[in-house]
């Protein structure tokens, strides 16, 4: 990612699955023109004109008949977090959506982010301490885990397993294609061309089904996933922090805008879950979260628990209760943030539960294994800690684990779940795929392309990597030397 | 010829201990090569006057050093101890480089080839690659004879023993806990069996299977790297006293048979082709006759006798324990392995127009000598064949290369360079690339000049020393095509055009070289010029050229009214190719334009991987062991991933941004 800075990224920067609020945050010099041609034209001046880092109401186009309400916040670069000239996209969170609008963008020339991208580039163009370095390496470490241990699931179900099948018929394609240029002395016909065409289509034909099978979920999507949930400043960040164990100094620094990850993987004794954080729930955006709700509710959810972050020094916000209830939730943990600041000798436990009662939540403290998703009131389990000095973190730990357990957790679909840069790269391949097929049909006695051939299929299989990870220039020939007697 | 131009060189030695000899006044006379040993001091001591060693002599030589090329047998010089061919897949290309930067091997196979093939004519010029069987007696011949035009070298035969070295006075601002890729020792010289003491600040070692050579025949033993030559054991000692750590690796090399005793009716003929194409730019054309080849199978009879044998060869018997060459295996591997195959090709390939031996290739064999010749008459054609030569395996210590520099001077001894087989790699061509790499850096070495480093994106030289010390081989390395990822740009066609001007600027080019260089250049510029309009039965020329069957005889009528000078075909059929190209070239030029970015991202010598946080384990012992100079080169490394290489970066970022505060 280091070698492509100058182009333009684009990333779903809201927790995966609904939420009220989406956010599709575009970083690159192109960022500013790309949102630019999304937005409807009549609406604004061309935003490239406007000066200055600013917010914008806006209506989105994304079709010819669907118009969505967002609101852009525009950073102008040195003035952003990754000091380039970034656009996010506030808009409805619902995950169908939030892709139409990242593709529509890359569509338009941006490609999605790598893990950690944003973040790197922040540091790239920004203030370098030692501390900050660690922070950049361990969130690009725990993302690019977390990912290829999501690969290693995905490998496992019968599933991807085919489109790994995909992937070894292009190596053996590309195989064969090199054996016969790098061994042209050997008297083995290595491939035919009607063999070749047939291959070509056959792999052409199998993406093409897993394309349209495929489902577009987050990258974390197999493991059961804990959304905090709350106001802005209740101390949401801190409690990520805490629970993940990445320092995030960065972050801090920056703050006001976003974090470059909104996901981590935390450990709960021998469970393994991904913590996500969501967007704040701003008072000002209310308009773009009552349009999301109607979408959010009405489809299923992706979100096993749900932590909601209060500060007991701080009244409750009914409207952040009201969502919670919209979203409807079935497991619902309350973290007491901040009560080192507690003011009275008695636990804050009571006085939450008091409150939450009073906005309509049911607030059972000993039954964190109620699982009765329609029931008007959710089962809460309260637990008062203080991110700042470490307080109560085990016992929330435990009640999130707890609630994990009680969780119907993820039926995984037969489908193939994949995220968005992976759907890129399985349409990249397509496309190196059907060049390849073109070539093949062009190719007569004289030349049979088998040079062009090789490097389009190079490139297929460097994007198919984005999915199955990478095949090596030895991995081929141990391929061939492992099938064929090659030596004069 | 004109007036070459030999820099004259300022040495400033980084070791102050060398003093520079005020003797030398300028380059030597052609043919001014001394074979006694009246001098003792040089700039640079060869040792081994194999494809490596008399390439780097020769640059070296060229680049204005004085050279002393150490060789047990004069006559020696250049010889082919195995297959009697140049060139191939890959091959051929690096033969191109080499002589696009003014070396040997493409004048001395256009001399001495007896067949030219361009192989893969069907498949695309990028893949085209030249190939031509040698005469065994005349190509070391002419090695011998276009090194007396080397400026300054003399020829010492002997046997090094040792490599001279003193401990390198100690680098006080740098801590010795991560001093362990700062070089300890450095070179003074060389000291022969004999006793004989040569001294020079540099000494490149590229003594092939000569290292502890140990031959096997079935059962029997021989010391030795080449048949009826002696091994070279001393030097083993030294390079591991030295702090080298070294590995064994295994080839073999096939019987050779008396030529009158084959009956040919029964094989088929291979022919060359009927315009042999010549490997060096400077070569016109190729006049000399050509012959044939012939080929023949093996068969099941003769498979079951290497069967009721296999206890007998060293490989099965365990007497050898290194490994071989997947890519060339012996006959008794190709039996066991693909032992559903009821025949192997072999080609037979003469070693020469008056060489009685001919080449078995193909069964390349380690097997007892009753038992090869009962197995090579079961061949057809063979029956009456009588065996010059046996068929033999060599073992042979090498170096293995994450010691090794991206110039190809050792990390652990400043001014030892090491080319060729040495490396870990296989081949003639091969060696000759790394020996003109190696002579190149030598003479920057002492110049303090800027280390020559071929891009994966220059040259196919460029991916084999990357490949060498990202990859350390555990085979003998050979060189194919698929190893260069921008392969459409590293075409055999233009090596000219990506390397005369960089060789120009070393020094390694002469004027006659550069004088015809500068004229096709300008020539293709010319007709390139003249392509942007125009066109063929009413398609715009441009157009027209992409087309498959665009060809230079109608690319000439089409340019003839407006084109005053007579256009060679060679020249048309360039500009064709790279038209056919420019589309797929400008996708790699992309491809370039990211893989430079990290390759420009320089890594410190004495970077600390083991204490540096955001790298795996598997990712700090890679680091560590090889310490690559460029990110590039570490995210090529096998095992480090991108997550790694970001890692890496952040933290490297960080320690230069403090460090220029």
């Amino acid at each position: 990612m280091i070698e492509r800075t100058h182009e333009t990224i684009v990333a779903i920067s809201s927790p995966p699955g609904h939420s009220p609020v989406g956010i599709v945050r575009l970083s690159g010099p192109q960022a500013i023109n790309i949102v630019d041609q999304l937005v409807q034209p009549s609406h604004t001046p061309p935003l490239a004109e406007a000066s200055g880092s600013r917010r914008i109401d806006v209506e989105l186009l994304l079709d010819d008949d669907l118009r969505l309400p967002a609101t852009l916040f525009i950073f102008r670069q040195p003035h952003s977090y990754t000091r380039q000239d970034m656009v996010e996209i506030y808009a409805p969170g619902s995950p169908p959506l939030l892709d139409m609008i990242a593709s529509q963008t890359i569509s338009l020339g941006a490609r999605h982010a790598e893990p950690g991208e944003f973040t790197a580039r922040a540091f790239l163009n920004g203030a370098k301490t030692l501390e900050e370095s660690e922070a950049v390496a361990g969130i690009i470490r725990a993302e690019s885990d977390v990912q290829l241990r999501a690969a290693r699931r995905l490998a496992d179900g019968s599933a991807t397993k085919q489109v790994l099948a995909v992937r070894e018929q292009l190596a053996e394609l590309l195989a064969l294609i090199e054996a016969d240029i790098d061994f042209a002395e050997e008297p083995i016909d290595f491939i035919t061309p009607e063999q070749l065409q047939t291959g070509l289509r056959n792999a052409r034909v199998e993406l093409d089904r897993q394309m349209q099978d495929a489902q577009s979920v987050e990258q974390f999507d197999n493991l059961p996933r804990i959304l905090l949930f709350g106001s802005p400043n209740v101390g949401k960040s801190s409690l990520m922090n805490h629970l993940s164990g990445i320092s995030r100094s960065i972050c801090a620094a920056v703050a006001g805008t976003t974090r470059d990850i909104l996901a981590a993987p935390i450990k709960l004794g021998r469970c393994e879950a991904i913590l996500l954080d969501s967007a704040g729930i701003d008072q000002s955006i209310d308009s773009i979260a009552a349009a999301a709700k109607e979408m959010t509710l009405s489809q299923a959810e992706r979100v096993d628990v749900i932590c909601l972050v209060v500060d007991v020094t701080q009244p409750i916000d009914p409207h952040v209760i009201d969502l919670v209830k919209q979203l409807d939730f079935g497991i619902l943990v309350v973290a007491a943030n901040k009560c080192d600041l507690w003011p009275s000798e008695t636990s804050p436990h009571l006085t939450i539960q008091k409150e939450l009662q009073r906005l309509g939540l049911t607030v059972s403290v000993n039954m964190p294994h109620a699982t009765d998703r329609n029931s008007e009131s959710a089962a809460v389990s309260i637990c008062p800690i203080s991110a700042a000095t470490g307080q109560g973190m085990i016992s929330l730990q435990s009640a999130l684990l707890d609630a994990l357990s009680g969780s119907t957790t993820t039926t995984l679909s037969q489908a193939i779940l994949l995220s968005e840069r992976q759907r890129d790269g399985l349409r990249l391949t397509a496309d190196s795929i059907a060049r390849a097929i073109t070539l093949c049909q062009s190719a007569n006695e004289t030349t049979d392309c088998a040079d062009l051939l090789a490097f389009e299929l190079r490139e297929a299989l460097e994007h198919l990597g984005t999915v199955t990870g990478d095949i090596t220039t030895e991995d081929l020939l141990s391929q061939i030397f492992a099938k064929f007697c090659i030596g004069k | 010829m004109g007036v070459r131009f030999l820099p004259q060189l300022a040495y400033s030695y980084r070791n102050s201990h060398n003093t520079r000899r005020g003797d030398r006044i300028g380059p030597k006379l052609i043919g001014a090569i001394n074979y006694g040993m009246t001098r003792t001091r040089y700039d640079i001591i060869i040792i081994g006057g194999g494809h490596a060693g008399v390439e780097a002599a020769w640059a070296a030589s060229r680049m204005g050093a004085d050279v002393a090329l150490i060789t047990m047998q004069r006559e020696a010089i250049g010889r082919m101890s195995c297959n009697p061919a140049i060139g191939g897949l890959g091959k051929g290309q690096i033969v191109r480089e080499v002589d696009a930067l003014g070396g040997l091997m493409g004048l001395a196979i256009d001399q001495a080839g007896i067949q030219f093939r361009m192989l893969n004519r069907s498949k695309g010029p990028a893949v085209w690659a030249p190939r031509a069987q040698a005469d065994k007696t005349l190509y070391p011949k002419a090695v011998q004879e276009l090194l007396q035009h080397a400026p300054s070298l003399d020829i010492i035969e002997g046997s090094a023993e040792s490599i001279l070295t003193e401990d390198m006075p100690s680098c006080s601002s740098v801590s010795s806990d991560t001093s362990a890729q700062q070089p300890k020792k450095s070179v003074q010289g060389v000291e022969l069996v004999d006793g004989r003491r040569l001294i020079a600040p540099v000494v490149i070692v590229t003594t092939g299977t000569f290292l502890r050579g140990l031959m096997h025949c079935g059962t029997s033993q021989t010391k030795g790297g080449r048949v009826g030559e002696e091994a070279a054991s001393g030097l083993s000692v030294s390079l591991k006293a030295m702090g080298l750590s070294l590995g064994r690796l295994k080839t073999g090399t096939p019987p050779r048979i008396h030529r009158d005793t084959i009956n040919y009716d029964v094989c088929s003929v291979q022919p060359g082709d009927d315009v042999p194409t010549p490997f060096s730019h400077m070569t016109d054309a190729i006049l000399q006759p050509q012959m044939n080849c012939w080929i023949t199978w093996t068969n099941e009879d003769v498979h079951n006798r290497i069967r009721d044998n296999l206890h007998l060869a060293p490989m099965y018997s365990g007497q050898i324990e290194s490994s071989g060459p997947r890519y060339c295996p012996s006959i008794e591997d190709k039996v066991v392995r693909f032992a559903d195959k009821s025949k192997h090709q072999i080609f037979l390939e003469p070693e020469g127009y008056d060489d009685e031996r001919v080449y078995c290739n193909g069964i390349s064999t380690s097997l007892p000598g009753d038992v090869q010749q009962a197995f090579v008459r079961q061949v057809p054609g063979l029956a009456q064949a009588k065996i010059l030569q046996l068929g033999y395996a060599v073992e042979y210590d090498f170096v293995p290369t994450h010691q090794t520099k991206v110039t190809l001077e050792t990390k652990a001894v400043s001014g030892l360079f090491l080319a060729g087989q040495i490396n870990g790699t296989s081949g003639y061509e091969e060696a000759a690339g790394q020996g003109l790499v190696a002579g190149v850096n030598a003479v920057q070495w002492l110049n303090q000049g800027e280390p020559f480093v071929l891009g994966r994106d220059e040259a196919y030289i460029g991916v084999m020393v990357d490949d060498l010390i990202t990859k350390p081989p555990s085979e003998p390395y050979r060189m194919f095509t698929s190893r260069a990822e921008y392969r459409l740009l590293l075409r055999s066609d233009n090596a000219d055009i990506r390397l005369t001007p960089i060789g120009q600027r070393l020094g390694l080019i002469d004027d006659k070289r550069w004088e015809k260089f500068k004229c096709r250049r300008d020539t293709l510029s010319h007709i390139e010029s003249l392509c942007g309009s125009g066109g063929v039965a009413g398609i715009p020329l441009a157009t027209w050229m992409r087309r498959p069957e665009a060809s230079a005889a109608e690319l000439a009528s089409a340019l003839y009214a407006r084109n005053q000078q007579p256009l060679c075909t060679d020249v048309l059929d360039q500009v064709l190719i790279d038209a056919k190209y420019a589309g797929y070239v400008q996708r790699q030029a992309q491809q370039i334009q990211r893989f430079k970015k990290l390759e420009g991202f320089g890594l410190p010598a004495d970077a600390n991987y083991a204490a540096m946080p955001g790298l795996r384990l598997e990712a700090r012992q890679q680091l560590t062991a090889i310490a690559p100079s460029t990110l590039g080169q570490a995210s090529r490394i096998t095992g480090i991933n991108p997550a790694d290489v970001t890692a890496l970066w952040v933290h490297l970022t960080t320690h230069a941004s403090r460090k220029a505060i």
